[in-house]
């Protein structure tokens, strides 16, 4: 079999992480977010933010560095306007995200054909180069797949270690997962969970700034209308498929990314197929991926729960939990 | 002043609102770039309603929008959040088109229900798929039915470019629907149809069945408190299934009367973006049947004038989305935070937690 040859070329594989790493650090900011009970379907439009300011930052400062900062300063302003509505005001978090990914849309495309014009020229911006890294990618097969990326694939896997660190060895960690599960009880160990839950909005809003960035820094250098194309939806699939764990998380991605390297080969070995139905094929794969090898997964606690400061401890609104921090 | 006309009044005033922010914000934006904010808002209110021609475009954008705006309303209001419309919708179109190319020799008050119930049928087995898997499985439907969205669009994209392509066409479209299958017009020289008439009347026989029914009954009460409604003996799976299987359907129609209605056939992404719109018409229409037609209205008639005042004005059509996302932010904003308005808004979003939390605390 042609295709099976495939999986064995370290082009492929090198591809996958390319792909994937959009995925991975979208969502990856989004188990922090989830972990401190915010439900974060926005990772969409945050995304897609990023992923503009990235490319009118890098284009209006000539430094591709430059438009990594203000890609995390764009996205990170939808992600106060989040933070804002589902903490202090408490509205659905579901439907504040879909608010937001249209606002995104309208702001991203707006401002594009206002800088830009409506034709098709498209000015390209400074983008990233991949690193490759002296002595180890010279490695055979792993080399090429792993040491020969783009910068922020680097930075994905440090945020990965870093994460999985933060999340389950420090205290903050635990206050932060506490706010997810039980955040009563973490009020009644004397912490602020209103500040935990704004801090992880914010934190998750700068890393999709990063995941837009990998879009149009990472080769293309430049941007067109709704470039997210849906990134933000598979980066929260993938969070639910990992169990809000990082390594499952990035296990998850690495499957939608390996799909998508997939349905690129395949384009190119000209089956007669059109390629609609390689298009199709990542989501189908994770799809069914998620219902025949998943099963259900349940996340935090709290999770889309707006907290409610328990005054008096006589509020009507309070259910009564008397188990400790990380109990249900 | 009455309870209810008290509630009506206070999501009418939020939307109003909701929408002078959002023209506020618009207008800053214009005038940034030099545009005149007045001379670009009177070419956007002509264009949506001024003149037979304007108007009744308005209304044939208005359409599409009401009746899966209303389906998304049915399903948010019974606490199951299908944000898969836009996979209903370009299933229910690709069902309508293949049946009304491929079904010959039917006198058309046969071959046009036949199209659109089979619409509403793939539309409605496509939402039946995270409805399924969320109330057997305990899936979270969102993220199936958005993988499901892809899906969809793509396999109609690829039957497009394969087995249902026109002959004789380079473009990747299907072969013209029968004359039979074809809705007629209603003025001459535009594009309405009698569509609108069959969206009228689904829009009263939603309200009916939802308010006065007993089974709309059981739909309420499954969405306003699940555990209170188990409890009392309703089989709830049962009626949030019944919810996103008419949700589907609704905006499996919602793409079927587009291609009966004036396209005649179906075109890759020739509705883009609408299966996320019609969430933003169900939220801006308070999730009530009356309130989704107002609210579809206006987003169709949003739509129609930008375009003209594209034309007229040269400022890009991309400004709805950002008074789209303005308006569902606020109005959403409003409701919940309760700043003067209490009432209808802010009951309809409690979802089956809160209820929880209420009955614990009694």
């Amino acid at each position: 079999m042609e295709v099976l040859k495939i999986f064995l070329t370290p082009d492929f594989w090198s591809s996958a992480i390319r792909l994937m790493t959009p995925l991975m650090l979208a969502a990856l900011g989004g188990i922090i977010c989830e972990r401190a009970g915010i439900l974060n379907m926005a990772l969409e439009g945050q995304i897609l933010m990023g992923a503009f300011f990235a490319y009118l930052g890098s284009y209006l400062t000539q430094n591709v560095w430059l438009g990594l900062v203000i890609a995390m300063i764009g996205s990170m302003s939808l992600a106060v306007i989040h933070a804002f509505m589902s903490i202090n005001v408490k509205v659905n978090q579901v439907v504040v995200a879909l608010g937001l990914n249209t606002l995104a849309i309208g702001i991203t495309s707006t401002i594009f054909r206002f800088m830009f014009g409506t034709d098709s020229q498209m000015a390209n911006c400074p983008g990233f180069k991949a690193i490759h890294i002296p002595g180890l990618s010279d490695i055979p097969f792993i080399g090429p797949v792993l040491f020969g990326q783009y910068p922020l694939t680097y930075i994905a896997l440090l945020a990965l270690f870093g994460i999985s660190w933060f999340l389950f060895h420090t205290s903050r960690g635990l206050e932060l997962r506490a706010a997810g599960e039980n955040p009563q009880a973490l009020d009644v160990a004397g912490v602020d969970v209103i500040r935990i839950r704004w801090l992880a909005v914010l934190v998750t809003g700068a890393f999709c700034g990063l995941a837009g960035a990998c879009l149009t820094l990472n080769g293309l250098n430049t941007f067109y209308d709704n470039i997210s194309s849906g990134r933000g939806y598979i980066a929260y699939a993938a969070i639910v498929f990992g169990k809000w764990n990082p390594m499952g998380t990035t296990l998850a991605t690495l499957l939608f990314g390996a799909g998508d390297a997939l349905q690129l080969r395949m384009q190119a070995m000209n089956f007669n197929i059109p390629y609609y139905f390689y298009l199709m094929m990542p989501y189908l794969i994770t799809f069914l991926a998620l219902v025949f090898f998943m099963g259900p997964s349940k996340g935090p606690a709290a999770s889309n729960v707006p907290f409610v400061k328990d005054k008096a401890r006589s509020s009507k609104r309070r259910p009564k939990q008397t188990s400790g921090i990380g109990g249900k | 002043m009455n309870k209810r006309v008290r509630s009506v009044l206070n999501s009418l005033i939020s939307v109003v609102l909701a929408l002078v922010l959002a023209f506020v914000v618009i207008g800053i934006l214009l005038m940034w770039r030099g545009y005149d904010p007045a001379a670009t808002f009177l070419a956007l209110f002509k264009g949506a309603f001024v003149g037979k021609s304007n108007l009744s475009a308005s209304l044939v954008l208005a359409i599409p929008l009401i009746l899966g705006g209303l389906g998304i309303a049915l399903s948010f209001r019974c606490g199951i959040f299908n944000i898969g419309g836009e996979g209903q919708l370009y299933l229910g179109a690709f069902a309508a088109t293949w049946l009304g190319v491929n079904l010959q020799g039917l006198p058309f008050f046969l071959h046009i229900p036949i199209c659109l119930l089979g619409s509403m049928l793939f539309g409605g087995m496509w939402a039946l798929i995270p409805g399924w898997l969320k109330i057997k499985k305990g899936y979270n439907e969102t993220i199936t039915s958005v993988l499901l969205n892809y899906v969809g669009l793509y396999f109609v994209n690829y039957t497009l470019a394969s087995f249902f392509k026109g002959e004789g066409t380079l473009n990747n479209q299907s072969p013209k629907i029968q004359e039979s299958a074809m809705l007629s017009r209603l003025i001459p020289g535009t594009e309405l149809s009698t569509s609108l008439y069959l969206t009228i009347a689904i829009v009263i026989l939603f309200w009916f069945i939802f308010y006065k029914t007993d089974i709309g009954f059981k739909l309420r009460a499954v969405g306003a408190n699940g555990e209170a409604a188990r409890t009392s003996g309703v089989n709830t799976g049962k009626y949030l299934l019944i919810a996103i299987i008419t949700s589907g359907a609704l905006s499996g129609l919602a793409g079927s009367v587009q291609i009966l209605g004036y396209q005649h056939l179906l075109v890759q992404n020739f509705s883009p973006n609408t299966g996320y719109d019609i969430i933003s018409v169900a939220l801006m229409g308070s999730l009530h049947p009356v309130g989704v037609a107002l609210a579809g209205f206006l987003l169709g008639a949003l739509r129609s004038g930008a375009s003209v005042m594209q034309i007229m004005m040269g400022v890009p059509v991309t400004i709805l989305y950002i008074i789209q996302g303005i308006v569902i932010l606020s109005v959403l904003g409003f409701s919940y935070a309760k700043i003067d308005f209490i009432g209808l808004v802010s009951g309809l979003f409690s979802d089956s937690k809160r209820g929880m939390e209420k009955e614990a605390a009694k």
